[in-house]
């Protein structure tokens, strides 16, 4: 009944001469009765290398108290073990004397000097857990625009992050085929960090996330939506469990000496981008989703993302789903690959040896079915497998349930 | 021009067509179809053929598919089913002849799905004015931006924002967290 009320207020402001009462019923009938549903998910992710392993869960819930509005809130508990790769001293880590003098004039803390030299090892990290919280809000007008507010809630033990986000949807047109979407978000974490010695400090951050979207009903079976996003991350950007050599006179012999340091990223990260998905049911049992991004920074990277989706529906209760991802992006000013021949840092100035600010390609397989075990009952299942060009590689398995009313 | 009945099998549809054809039969019964050109078998006992779809967006009245009864096509009286009361109106259902469910218009449909690559393609260069009723495909879980399963696409944005050098273009909503 709700529905029928609603609609006929969509109705007032439309042409209600051409609306017949076929098109009433029929409408009513397309407007989908939300569904409350609780979800419970699991991510197993592994890199190779004995890198990083990574055991996730998500409880979620998405309530509906009428057709106006809808409560989502989700809470998430994940396990980070395993190492990760960084330079380390080859024999054991000096000293010297003046690395005070050093520390004074170098962009980020220097550790020490290892006259046998350094390689990338994986280096273990502590086993570490984070805890999540998110709560969001949606609410629609007469029209069924949407006004939707969020806020979520993390911490680990050295990485704590809050955020507040909101985002509105506007139909431009009575016949709600088009769409434009404005939403911002902004993050405030905290990150605790090595100082030279090693001891830890809390340092701030902030990313603040603008975007802006479009969407068009094509047909009956297609959308195409567009997006342009800019992003502003400002505050203490750097990974401090990532190394870099620098090099520096350290005992005024005219010969440098290489140096274990900390990398430094810049304090400002300032972004841009645009995004195309095209969505399409080819078939009654056959969708594909075609996206693509485009991704630059003045930090110098530029970033291209392809994706392609396919759901097949096999039969009522099955869906499987096939994602193919290629994503391409180029190195960051300030970062020098550690198996080039030159790798090593000035004392000052940025400095990155972190692979994910480097060039690189990557790519996606993705394998998914969500099979409807009974009326309101779904499981479902995926296994990934990423590969960059370099010589990182993860996989993964994920599964859930989610119970709907 | 879309036609109504090539979207997917609603109940609420299939009630709203019987509503317009009005003629046929004064109730909303609970019924099923496959596709076009099928016949439907209400819980009244009552065989209607939606051989001939609603045109979308058009005040056009659908064609006038009662067979047209010939003294020598009309069946003997004695074959005739025994009409049934109409649980709301009380009045006698008039018995409608079932068309084949093999039609030359359903024929046509075959065909033109048989080249609907092509008119899918043109459909995605040409914007058409979708009318609500037609947006029972565009509701389907796989048309949903995020997908069928919306958890299990969170994760993977987890990894890429942890794996790679960018981020942005898939929402304002989320948290942060250290794993970059």
């Amino acid at each position: 009944m709700a529905a029928l009320v609603l609609l006929a207020a969509a109705v007032a402001v439309t042409d209600m001469k051409k609306i017949t009462s076929l098109s009433l019923l029929a409408a009513a009938a397309s407007m989908a009765v939300a569904e409350d549903k609780i979800s419970l998910q699991n991510l197993q992710y592994e890199e190779s290398d004995q890198r990083i392993k990574v055991d996730d869960w998500v409880l979620s819930a998405e309530l509906n108290p009428d057709v106006d509005n809808q409560i989502t809130v989700n809470a998430g508990l994940d396990t980070i073990s395993g190492a990760s790769p960084a330079w380390q001293p080859r024999v054991a880590l000096e000293r010297p004397d003046n690395l005070a003098d050093v520390n004074a004039v170098a962009a980020s803390p220097v550790y020490g000097y290892d006259p046998a030299g350094y390689d990338v090892v994986n280096v273990p990290v502590p086993d570490e857990h984070r805890r999540s919280f998110g709560l969001g809000w949606l609410t629609r007008d007469k029209q069924r625009n949407e006004l939707f507010v969020g806020a979520d809630y993390s911490s680990e033990p050295d990485y704590i992050s809050r955020a507040v986000s909101a985002s509105y949807l506007w139909f431009t047109d009575a016949s709600k085929n088009t769409s434009l979407t404005i939403g911002s978000s902004l993050q405030v974490n905290r990150s605790l960090v090595f100082d030279e010695f090693f001891d830890t400090h809390w340092e701030d951050l902030t990313a603040f996330n603008l975007e802006l979207g479009i969407s068009q009903v094509v047909s009956p079976r297609s959308v195409l939506s567009a997006n342009v996003f800019a992003l502003r991350d400002s505050g203490y950007l750097t990974n401090h469990y990532q190394t870099i050599l620098r090099l520096a006179d350290i005992n005024d012999d005219g010969v440098f000496e290489t140096l274990l340091a900390a990398e430094h990223r810049p304090d400002l990260r300032r972004a841009a981008g645009t995004s195309l998905k095209w969505m399409m049911q080819w078939q009654s049992y056959y969708a594909t989703h075609t996206g693509y991004r485009f991704y630059y920074d003045d930090w110098g990277i530029q970033s291209h993302t392809l994706d392609f989706k396919q759901y097949l529906t096999v039969m009522d209760e099955l869906t499987l789903s096939l994602v193919w991802r290629y994503y391409d992006q180029t190195e960051a000013d300030f970062y020098k690959d550690p198996d080039s021949q030159r790798p090593e840092f000035a004392l000052g100035g940025f400095g990155s040896s972190d692979h994910r600010m480097g060039e690189f390609s990557a790519q996606t397989f993705e394998l998914g079915a969500a099979y409807d075990v009974t009326q309101g009952i779904t499981l479902n299942a995926q296994v990934g497998d990423y590969d960059h060009s370099t010589d990182f590689s993860a996989n993964w398995v994920a599964v859930g349930i989610t119970f709907k009313r | 021009m879309k036609r109504l009945f090539n979207l997917q099998p609603v109940a609420g549809f299939a009630c709203a067509g019987f509503l317009s054809v009005g003629t046929f039969i004064s109730g909303c019964s609970s019924a099923t179809y496959e596709k076009p050109g099928d016949v439907f078998q209400s819980s009244m006992d009552v065989k209607v053929s939606i051989d001939e779809p609603l045109l979308a967006g058009s005040e056009k009245q659908p064609a006038d598919i009662t067979p047209k009864l010939t003294p020598e096509t009309a069946p003997k009286p004695a074959l005739m089913p025994k009409p049934k009361a109409n649980p709301r109106t009380t009045k006698p259902l008039t018995a409608v002849a079932v068309k084949s469910p093999v039609s030359p218009d359903a024929n046509k449909e075959s065909a033109e799905e048989t080249a609907g690559i092509w008119s899918q393609i043109k459909d995605f260069f040409t914007i058409e004015k979708v009318r609500p009723w037609q947006k029972a495909t565009l509701a389907k879980e796989t048309m949903k931006a995020s997908g069928p399963i919306p958890g299990a696409e969170k994760f993977t944005l987890k990894i890429y924002t942890s794996k790679e050098g960018s981020r942005g273009g898939t929402g304002v909503a989320g948290g942060g967290c250290g794993c970059n």
